[in-house]
């Protein structure tokens, strides 16, 4: 059996203050929830590791977890955070519908910068059922102008925090793969 | 998020210059990754809240980096930091100063 193959990336969570991407980090960093909520200063880094199998490589792929300020007037600390980054999550809130309007002006944002990256879109708070204020076909639609998957997730319980992450370091570590085999 | 026909307040300035005073300190002192915990500790130390500073806080704010850069990187990086630092405070008084004689 070969060895597995090392793969380093940076990813970034974008998205409005208060969509819950510090809390979405810790669930899936280290399993656990506050509700107390502190806006991030800056920006904070986390590390996982995600084991993936593709084309019949082992791949040990290390994520670099970059979580982004979302509060407005930083647009000097939010665009050098970007820089490097291979993917992003586009966060917004179910509770909140212009957070989700708010999610193409992010995307464009994390572009202009990091290029051409992969996104997937979370929806988060999933969790709080009666107070949504916009449904999956709107995510639907959202998701496909940007051609990103979504998921609906909760911080809070941990619903779908894994298969986002997942889906999110399985379209990275894609795109390295075709980078590697083009080159 | 975009606004861009929003009239500035005085709150938009200093969160202007508390943005790239944060991102010059990172530039100098080994990026982000590195820099950012060093200037959330002086937050904390001072009290201050990033959201909302005053003036004054961005003054102790800058004050305490530029120390920890003298400590970090030593006199020439310090040096440049002051200088790049002073050109913001100067920058701040002045848009505070026009700020307040149009209001």
């Amino acid at each position: 059996m070969g060895e597995p193959f090392n793969v380093k990336v940076k990813i970034c969570l974008v998205g409005d203050s208060a969509v819950g991407k510090t809390s979405l980090i810790r669930r899936y960093v280290m399993d656990i929830f506050d509700d107390k909520y502190i806006s991030t200063l800056g920006t904070k880094v986390s590390k996982k590791r995600l084991k993936l199998k593709k084309k019949d490589l082992d791949i040990d792929l290390t994520l670099s977890i970059w979580d982004v300020l979302g509060q407005e007037g930083f647009k000097g600390i939010q665009g050098m955070a970007f820089k490097g980054a291979r993917g992003a999550m586009l966060v917004c809130d179910l509770t909140r519908e212009e957070t989700l309007k708010n999610i193409t002006s992010w995307a464009d944002r994390i572009k202009k910068i990091a290029g051409d990256i992969p996104f997937v879109l979370l929806a988060n708070k999933s969790d709080l059922t009666s107070q949504y204020k916009f449904n999956e076909s709107d995510l639907e639609s959202y998701s496909s102008n940007l051609n990103t998957s979504f998921f609906m997730t909760s911080a809070k319980f941990g619903d779908n925090v894994l298969k986002a992450f997942y889906k999110l370091g399985d379209l990275v570590t894609t795109e390295l793969l075709n980078e590697i085999m083009n080159n | 998020m975009e606004n861009e026909s929003k009239q500035v307040t005085e709150k938009d300035i200093l969160l202007e210059i508390e943005d790239e005073i944060i991102v010059k300190f990172c530039e100098l002192n080994g990026g982000m990754e590195f820099a950012m915990p060093i200037i959330r500790k002086q937050y904390e130390k001072f009290n201050v809240d990033f959201k909302r500073p005053t003036k004054e806080d961005l003054y102790k704010i800058v004050k305490a980096l530029i120390e920890v850069t003298e400590n970090l990187k030593g006199d020439l990086v310090a040096r440049e930091e002051r200088r790049v630092f002073k050109e913001l405070l100067n920058k701040l008084e002045r848009d505070i100063k026009a700020h307040q004689s149009q209001s």
